[in-house]
Formats: C-alpha cells, structure tokens, sequence
C-alpha cells in the first residue's frame, strides 16, 4: 500500500514537472522564437516541423505590393529548405519582442520585427518583417499556430 | 476399355496440338522484337528511358520483347513512329495529340489542380471499360504517365493578379498550337521559341512569364529567370503527361490495356522526381489572396472555348470536371453544366 502510494505520488509529481515544461509565459515564448530561428541556421528540419502546429496559417503581406499570400504549413516550411538550398550568410535579427498572453499559460502572441539578412542567387539581401506569432500549447510542447507578417520582401 | 483410352488419348492429342499450336504463336510473336522509340530529353541517362527500361522487363513477361531506342530530339521520334521505324513510342501529350486526342486531352487547361485529380483520371481512362477510347485509327495508348504540374514562373512578383498578367510577354513552344491558342485566349503576348531556347529567353528577361513544370526548374536554372523579383505561382494551369502510344497490328490483343494497368500501379513512383523536384522551388507562392477564383475563372474560359472549338476532346473535359468535382465539391462549377 506504501509502495504504491510513492509511486502515484511520484507519477504524479512527474507529470506535473513535464506540464511545467510546456507552460507557454514571456520566458518559454522567448525562448521559442530563438530556438525556432536557431533551427532554421542549423537547417534542422525535424525540429521546425515540430515548432509548427499542422494546421498553421502563415500570411506573408508584401508591403510593396500590397497584397496577401496564405500559405500552409507545407508551403511554409518549403520555402524555408528552398532557402537552405539557393542562401548562404543567412542572419535573423529579431528586435522589439514583446509578449501577450490570451490565455493564460496554453496560448499567447508575440510580436517582433525580424531583420532577415542573406546571400541569394549572387545577391545580398535584406528584409524587415514586422511579425505577430500565435502560439499554442498542443502535444505537450509550444507551437506556432499562425504567423501574420507585413515584409519588404 | 479401348474406347475410353482412345476418347482419353484423343482428349490428350488434341490439348497437346492446341499447346504446341499455341507456342508456335506466342514464338511467332516474339521472334521479332518489337522497336520502342523512347524520348526523353536527358537520353539514356533520363529517368523516363529508365522507366521504359523497367517496363521493358514486364513485357517480357507478357510475351513482347521491346528494343529501346532513346531519342533527345521528340519530333525526330514521332518521325520515326510515322515511318514505321518505331512500333511503339513514348512522347509527350501535346505529341500523342494528333494520335489520340480523348488521351491527350487531360492536359487541358485548368483541367487537373492536384495530383490525386490525376490519379483518379489515369485509373478511370486505365479501366477497361475505358479502352475503346484508348484506341483510334490503329494506334492504342497503352499508358499514361504523370509529369506534374504545369507552373507559371514570373521575372517580377508585381504580375500579381489576372488583370496584369495579360499583355505580358510568355514564351511558348512554338511547335504546340495548343499552347499558342491558350496564350491568346489568357491574353499573353506570346514569343514563340523552340525547346532549347525556351528557357533561355525567360532566363534572360526576354520573356516575363515562362509555363513549365517543376522538374524543369533544375535542369534548365529557371531560378535565374525568377531571380529575387519574381515569383512562381503555386497553382497548376495543366497537368503534363507522358504517354506510350503503339501500332496496334504489332502486338498481341489485350496487350494495350495489361500495359495500360502496369502504368496506373506506378503512378506514385512515377511522380516521386517531380515532388521532389517542387521541393526546390524558390518564391513557390499561392495565388495571392482573392486571385485564386479569378486565376480559375479564366482557365476555365479558355478550356471551354478551345473545347468548343474541336481543341479539346468533350468526353475527357466531362470526366475531369466530375473528377475536380468529387475532390473538391465546393467549387463554383460543380453547380453549372457547362462542361
């Protein structure tokens, strides 16, 4: 009877400190954006795919054109290794993060702006992105869910 | 006793003659190997010689032995086919055309958007209920075969919407009526060129728009036409087929449609170059947001008109509009019966 006691006790104590992991709060939600670019220098795909919920919408607005791309999460991440492939010197600058919650501890929204810097088909280039990311809390760990951005791209 | 052997013996002597009889013309088949023309811009080395090559080794089994002969050049192959040096032959859609156009018609414009669309109309046309279509005036399809999509590649990303893409300058085959026709009906300023300067003129900023599938993209470095500026529109205008064609008199009957269920059971392997090939594109975006139904609406225009006008075969345009309409029933045609 002991025994079982201390072993509901530690299950339980156990499967509070994994939910403690995913609590999504200004830190984790920091923590998130960097290791999200961190893993696009790196080129790791897994991890992305597993930063980005399934059924994530991306809207990419190019401010010079004034118009509005919506991309699936597929698209998205087909752009990012296309990148891999055609970019050298990639950089991410991210500047004035700020985060809100909408619900507290499982969903919230950062926003930032991104210098995008990198060396494409013979050409340096960079952008601004002004971005607003909605994350979520879903399989236990910290995605995102949307990304809005306006870019000079 | 003596009437029984004998009726078993006759019943024996006669299955014997019937199987040696049967031999002998299987052996009167396959004395000859049949000549398979096969095209593939890459030659030998190209992954549509190595299908064929494989197909090869499954007619065997069926009883035909096929020499290939790889071609660079396609027109020089359909020449060949004409001439009777080939008797079998793979070639593009556009190509089987003027052979079959029921076949070559599932390139219409506008007429596929995904590749399970083309999935379910290579199984429907592979049945045999299908075959009578598959045949015309001697000549049988005994296959079709996915390329992908066909994408507009754009030098400038501002050609965001259907109104300004018309009027700009699109390099075509200028071989392809179709392609032709299709450009004055979508309102491009058309700039015919041939398959080795295709490339080149878009590449070189000669022409705005180049229509092309994605495993082009590579081999030809159309991300140098596309540059930092443009962009390539992720929404297929048509499907591309490759399609293996043969002289009836020249095969075993049934042949056409045993080769015809092989290519259908290796429609995914079959596609796997060009997934991966969409992989690499660069600046590979939807239709801007609002665009898609308008880009849709004028796919749709030229397909009916260029139908109406003998372009397009009217039984297969019935089929693909039931096959776009079972995979995404939402769409606003799917309430009309214009096609």
């Amino acid at each position: 009877m002991k025994k079982s006691l201390t072993v509901l006790v530690l299950s339980l104590l156990m499967s509070n400190m994994a939910h403690a992991n995913s609590i999504l709060n200004k830190n984790s939600a920091n923590k998130f954006i960097q290791d999200f670019y961190s893993a696009i220098k790196k080129h790791d795909y897994k991890k992305l795919d597993l930063m980005v919920a399934d059924n994530a919408k991306i809207k990419w607005h190019l401010l010079k054109m004034e118009q509005t791309f919506t991309l699936s999460k597929v698209d998205y991440l087909q752009q990012i290794k296309a990148n891999w492939h055609f970019a050298s010197q990639e950089n991410f600058e991210l500047k004035d993060i700020n985060y809100t919650t909408t619900q507290e501890g499982l969903s919230g929204t950062l926003s930032l702006k991104m210098i995008e810097s990198k060396d494409i088909l013979g050409e340096k280039s960079s952008q601004e992105h002004i971005m607003e990311m909605d994350l979520v809390i879903a399989d236990d760990m910290i995605k995102l869910s949307a990304l809005k951005t306006k870019t000079t791209f | 006793m003596n009437s029984l052997f004998n009726t078993v013996f006759g019943r024996a002597k006669r299955r014997y003659l019937a199987i040696m009889a049967y031999t002998f013309m299987l052996l009167a088949n396959t004395a000859q190997a049949q000549t398979f023309c096969v095209f593939d811009v890459l030659g030998v080395q190209g992954p549509f010689y190595g299908t064929m090559l494989e197909y090869s080794t499954i007619a065997r089994k069926w009883g035909v032995k096929l020499d290939l002969k790889p071609y660079t050049n396609e027109e020089k192959a359909v020449e060949d086919f004409n001439s009777g040096v080939c008797d079998l032959i793979s070639i593009t859609g556009i190509r089987a055309r003027d052979f079959n156009l029921f076949s070559s018609s599932i390139e219409a414009i506008g007429g596929i958007n995904n590749d399970a669309q083309m999935k379910s109309v290579i199984e429907t046309i592979a049945r045999p209920e299908a075959a009578k279509l598959m045949m015309q005036d001697g000549y049988e399809i005994a296959g079709v075969l996915p390329i992908g999509g066909v994408y507009l590649f754009l030098n400038d990303r501002s050609i965001n919407s259907v109104e300004k893409i018309k009027g700009k300058k699109i390099a075509i085959l200028a071989h392809d009526l179709v392609q032709l026709r299709l450009a004055e009906r979508l309102g491009f300023q058309a700039l015919a060129a041939d398959i080795d300067d295709f490339a080149i003129k878009f590449n070189q900023g000669n022409a705005d728009i180049l229509p092309a599938p994605a495993i082009a993209y590579m081999p030809l470095e159309l991300f140098k036409g596309v540059g930092n500026k443009g962009l390539v529109l992720k929404m297929p205008i048509s499907y591309l087929s490759l399609q293996v064609l043969l002289r009836s008199d020249k095969f075993p009957a049934n042949y056409g449609q045993k080769s015809r269920t092989y290519f259908t059971s290796m429609f995914d392997s079959l596609l796997k170059p060009t997934r991966q090939a969409e992989q690499e594109i660069l600046y590979f975006f939807p239709a801007p947001d609002g665009e898609y139904d308008n880009y849709q609406a004028l796919l749709r225009d030229a397909r009916i008109s260029m139908t109406k006008e003998g372009i397009y075969d009217a039984k297969m345009m019935t089929l693909l509009k039931k096959v776009r309409c079972k995979n995404e029933p939402n769409r606003a045609e799917c309430t009309d019966g214009k096609e």
